[in-house]
């Protein structure tokens, strides 16, 4: 690791114009579970770390009018054990049930692990120059690839790692940057960037921007939710492939769907081509069969992870049978 | 006295015999079935189990010395490299540096032949000093091409992994033609005419030790005098290397507690070299432990293993021939590559070819069992094979062609425990859901009756203290507490009278902890050392009260006669210390060899129940029935901890842990915890220990190891236990997600 200097912001305010400049001067730290193994393997290296964990107010979790705002420092366990997320949100209180582990939960925060890095293990390795670090090749594309990306995975294979990023997209939420005096409102979906638009970062966030809060808006979608995933351990293991699936219905026949693929692209994926098979009709076996097939169109299976079809079809129709029985 | 002859029960369960034994001079018979011992075979709490949990116990990474400073060691980024020159000169300038050596110039390192090796050392006043430092030095490699990978080394058009003529791929000969061996050619025929023939071809995977605690020492130099505290399972181990490798006028290693070794903790190794000599340079204590990814890549490692075999069975069920072929990547060498996949069972006449295959990759080391559970997984897979063959149950067709005298017995405990006669399945992978359950089994032996090698000293003070020395270490199986209660059992005292003192070598020499004889090492000894001791205390009493000393022992905390009389006046331990004349009685014993025994080995039979989901690859491992035997067990609850973290390993390697070489710059990608995953709790099956208490009669306590043959099975049995759910076998190790599917998938392409 090298020596940083860190800054103590007050405010949201103060801690934007920290961290202005480029990532290469300065870095966000919420909980740290990621930016510390980022700054150990010497990847990242920092002439500041901007820490926001002295601002206060950032972590409350609020149901208003509008839905559930979440604070970007609300630590996951806070978030899944939050009544109204029990009751209302039940496919983010099982994400986060599956997210790393307990210790690390009550320590990562709910805006930290939306902004996460990918886990490739040659972006994570300093002695690999990939695209991400400002080199020129994808070492993932001929090299050990079994655990990347099945979708959208020509520049960059590292998939989006969050679990709870499928879910969040699924349920259509909001999320608040700050940046100087200024406040926007972006749709989840919006705030995640492939890697064509820019490979050296996964989300919108420009230098001096800081996440606030994240609002799951107040829909009927929400009870019929749930989100299923795959992988190979069941302690402290990352989703091999992941789907969230938010319905909402009229009697048995859906009216409005979203479907959300998580750890398979580079971004969550969301899926309006499974969107408009479900809408307007009632789930049976023919159809989960067609949802199945349309589901790994357009994917690009790289050597050594073909497999992760066969997860996508899998947690694509256990996501939806869930989501019906909410 | 001489050597004399005594006749003594072996056997187990009800069924013992007698056996005339000849003890050496001095030896005093073992344990008999039905002796009340008040100690031994008691549940007792490792002594320093309180002293681990609450962080008191101070492991070698735990010692922070006066004036301490740190060490790092630079490393290859190349997986082959010539080294043309290693220069520290400008390493040595930066700040806070105090210390810095060249490997070309200490180990005469002339290549690197695999990404993580060592080049350099430097020792700072902080770690980062220490890291920037290593920036500075200045190597000049001659860049090579490599392999990583056992197919690439294989192969016509691999680079060359060694150097000067060494072949990548080298037949590893035997010394000795074997008993039931033959050539290729007659076992090939025998398999031929034989009724029913099967074959199969098996991968298992590179498995690393990954101890919590990593390899290194804190190193301190009084003079031409080297005090280390070391992580290590051998502690004179560590000793003899350093005396040889630093030219100290003496070494003393402390090990009081080791973070786990698992096989790869033996000598000092050039982190604990290196660690040395930075601290005779500096003139200051060194603390060099490897981090996690020098831990996963240069500290051993059990080697993968490509295993094909040929199996021919008759119809009543006995194995005719069998012919195997291995290959195996133990690194940049070829030593230590062979899979143990021909034992256990009578196999009929065999042929066998064991060959190592050269990689730029981390050498290999004795992982727990090294050879047993690659080769045993291979073994289990064609006796199902063959049992399926020809319509047998699997478990009678172990039977049939099974010699062991404890392990028939074993299978029947562990099949009832499990329920297999109702839950197996016939017909494998004929449940009707998606989610499919099975069973498989597997079966172990092992070679751990111990020996000689040790000392051990007892003292009983005039004040009634007693305490037990041995300079070995406590690889984490309870050593220190089951040389305690030998002990307090011989004096007759409870076990929290006696002080227990190990991991020092100034104190008597013991074993490494190795091939799973430590226990059968030093329990004996001293028990031995106790006996003594206690026919000395004795003595002093028989003279004060004016008896014979035969006619009196040591019982319950004090001094009884044997015949079960009343003493004149009771004495109790502690009045009979008081009548030691000197301070104390202070004995140093050591054994010869063992007596000729009933077993010489142990078996083991486990038994485990999976759950496959068929859509996602998912394996499950719900249950693990374990069977062992150990000789006597001393200490049930840490006995069977010890079958409990082998079977834990087992799983773990059966489904998840794997060491992944990377093609394009020949390093390791998963040199972390978080993509070489080791189970977890939600991981865990349940696990049923049950024991059988053998008296083998080999040595005075009956004690046999346990440390390595819980995890010889356990692989074999969940992977037999996949195919009984799926119907379809996994051949390779780990059993992932991927490799599920992609079997569910090539059974529905057969149709």
């Amino acid at each position: 690791m090298k020596p940083f200097k860190m800054a103590l912001p007050r405010t949201v305010e103060e801690a934007s114009k920290a961290s202005e400049g480029s990532f290469d001067r300065a870095e966000l730290l919420a909980g740290g579970t990621d930016l510390l193994g980022e700054l150990k393997s010497g990847i990242r290296t920092p002439e500041v770390v901007v820490n926001l964990k002295r601002i206060p107010g950032l972590d409350s979790i609020e149901m208003t009018d509008a839905g559930l705002m979440i604070g970007a420092l609300a630590r996951l366990s806070d978030v899944a054990a939050h009544e109204s997320v029990q009751k209302s949100w039940p496919a983010l209180a099982q994400t986060i049930g599956k997210t790393a582990t307990p210790q690390i939960r009550n320590v990562a925060t709910f805006g930290g692990n939306l902004c996460q890095r990918v886990r490739c293990w040659y972006y994570r390795d300093d002695s690999y120059p990939c695209l991400k670090k400002g080199g020129t090749f994808c070492y993932a594309q001929q090299g050990e690839n079994e655990y990347h990306s099945v979708f959208n995975n020509y520049v960059c294979c590292a998939p989006n790692p969050s679990n709870v990023a499928p879910v969040v997209v699924a349920y259509d939420a909001k999320i608040e940057i700050k940046s100087g005096g200024k406040t926007k409102l972006v749709d989840a979906e919006d705030f995640f960037i492939r890697p064509e638009r820019d490979v050296t970062r996964e989300t919108i966030l420009d230098p001096g921007d800081v996440v606030t809060r994240v609002l799951l808006p107040t829909t009927g979608a929400t009870r019929h939710s749930s989100y299923v995933e795959s992988r190979e351990k069941q302690s402290f293991d990352w989703a091999l492939c992941g789907t969230a699936v938010a319905l909402e219905l009229d009697g048995k026949k859906i009216t409005r769907a979203r479907v959300v693929l998580g750890a398979v692209a580079p971004t969550p994926l969301r899926r309006p081509d499974l969107e408009k098979l479900l809408v307007g009709q009632t789930v049976d076996d023919a159809l989960i069969a067609r949802l199945q097939k349309t589901a790994v169109r357009g994917a690009r299976p790289l050597a050594q992870n073909k497999f992760k079809l066969d997860l996508v079809k899998a947690t694509v129709k256990r996501a939806l049978t869930t989501a019906l029985k909410g | 006295m001489a050597d004399s002859e005594v006749t003594i029960k072996v056997g187990f369960g009800d069924s013992f015999r007698d056996l005339t034994v000849r003890l050496p001079e001095g030896e005093i018979a073992p344990y008999q079935p039905g002796d009340a011992l008040a100690e031994v075979g008691q549940n007792r709490a490792r002594l320093d189990a309180v002293a681990k949990v609450t962080g008191r116990a101070r492991y070698a990474y735990d010692q922070r010395l006066d004036g301490m400073i740190y060490g790092k060691i630079l490393r290859s980024p190349h997986a082959n490299a010539d080294v043309k020159s290693v220069d520290v000169t400008a390493a040595r300038k930066m700040p806070g540096v105090r210390a810095a050596i060249s490997f070309a110039d200490v180990f005469r390192t002339k290549s690197v032949r695999y990404a993580g090796q060592g080049v350099a050392a430097v020792a700072a006043d902080t770690e980062q000093q220490a890291i920037a430092a290593l920036e500075k030095v200045e190597v000049e490699y001659d860049v090579l091409p490599f392999s990583v990978k056992l197919e690439t080394s294989m192969s016509e058009t691999s680079a060359q992994v060694g150097r000067g003529d060494q072949q990548n791929v080298e037949e590893i000969r035997s010394r000795r033609r074997r008993r039931g061996h033959g050539t290729e050619d007659e076992v090939m025929e025998i398999i031929a005419k034989s009724d029913k023939r099967v074959s199969g071809t098996f991968r298992t995977q590179v498995h690393t030790h990954s101890p919590l605690e990593t390899h290194g020492s804190v190193c301190a130099w009084e003079d031409d005098k080297l005090v280390c505290y070391a992580s290590t399972q051998a502690t004179f181990g560590f000793k003899r290397e350093l005396e040889g490798r630093t030219k100290a006028d003496s070494v003393r290693v402390f090990c009081e507690y080791v973070g786990g070794a698992f096989g790869s903790k033996f000598g000092a190794g050039t982190e604990g070299v290196a660690g040395a000599l930075l601290a005779k340079d500096a003139g200051k204590p060194v603390k060099l432990m490897l981090d996690r990814r020098e831990e996963q890549t240069d500290a051993g490692n059990r080697p993968d293993s490509l295993q094909k075999i040929k199996l021919g069975v008759n119809k009543d069920g006995e194995i005719q021939g069998y012919h195997v072929e291995t290959w195996g990547t133990p690194g940049t060498g070829t030593r230590g590559a062979g899979s143990n996949n021909d034992v256990i069972y009578k196999l009929g006449t065999i042929f066998k070819r064991q060959t190592g295959v050269r990689t730029n990759t981390g050498g290999a080391r004795a992982l727990r069992a090294p050879g047993w559970p690659q080769g045993v997984f291979a073994l289990e897979a064609m006796m199902d094979k063959a049992a399926e063959a020809i319509g047998m149950d699997p478990i009678e067709f172990r039977k049939k062609n099974d010699f062991h005298p404890i392990r028939p017995a074993e299978y029947d405990i562990a099949k009832k425990i499990i329920g297999w006669d109702e839950r197996y399945k016939a017909k494998p992978g004929s449940d009707s859901g998606v989610v499919k359950t099975g069973l498989g089994v597997g079966s172990s032996i092992w070679f751990a009756a111990g020996g000689r090698g040790a000392r051990c000293r007892v003292r009983i003070q005039k004040n009634g203290s007693v305490e037990v020395r041995n300079g070995a270490q406590d690889i984490g199986t309870g050593t220190r507490t089951i040389m305690g209660m030998v002990v307090a059992e011989e004096l007759g005292l409870p076990l929290d009278r006696v002080k227990t003192f190990i991991g020092d070598t100034n104190d008597p020499a013991g074993p490494g902890s190795g091939g799973s004889t430590t226990a059968p090492t030093l329990t004996p000894v001293a028990r031995l050392a106790a006996h003594r001791a206690g026919e000395e205390l004795l003595e002093v009493v028989a003279e004060r009260l004016g008896v014979e000393a035969g006619e009196l022992t040591l019982k319950g905390g004090s001094v009884v006669r044997t015949d079960g009389a009343a003493l004149s006046s009771p004495v109790t331990f502690q009045q009979a210390c008081g009548m030691i004349v000197e301070d104390e009685i202070d004995v140093t014993e050591s054994r010869r060899a063992n007596f000729e025994g009933y077993s010489g080995t142990n078996a083991g039979v486990q038994i485990a129940e999976v759950d496959v989901d068929t859509e996602t690859g998912e394996v499950r491992v719900r249950r693990v029935a374990a069977v062992a035997d150990a000789g006597k067990i001393i200490n049930p609850m840490l006995a069977e901890s010890q079958v409990r973290g082998g079977v834990i390993q087992g799983v773990s390697y059966a489904l998840f842990e794997r060491k992944i070489m990377d093609s394009i710059e020949g390093r390791m990608v998963n040199a972390d915890f978080e993509n070489y995953k080791i189970l977890g709790a939600v991981d865990c099956p349940q696990i049923d220990v049950e024991f059988l208490d053998v008296y083998m009669g080999r040595n005075n306590t009956n004690v046999m190891g346990l440390g390595e043959p819980p995890i010889v099975a356990t692989a074999a049995a969940v992977a037999n236990a996949v195919y009984n759910a799926i119907g379809v076998r996994v051949s390779s190790l780990p059993i992932t997600p991927k490799k599920v599917l992609a079997a569910l998938a090539e059974k529905e392409a057969r149709g």
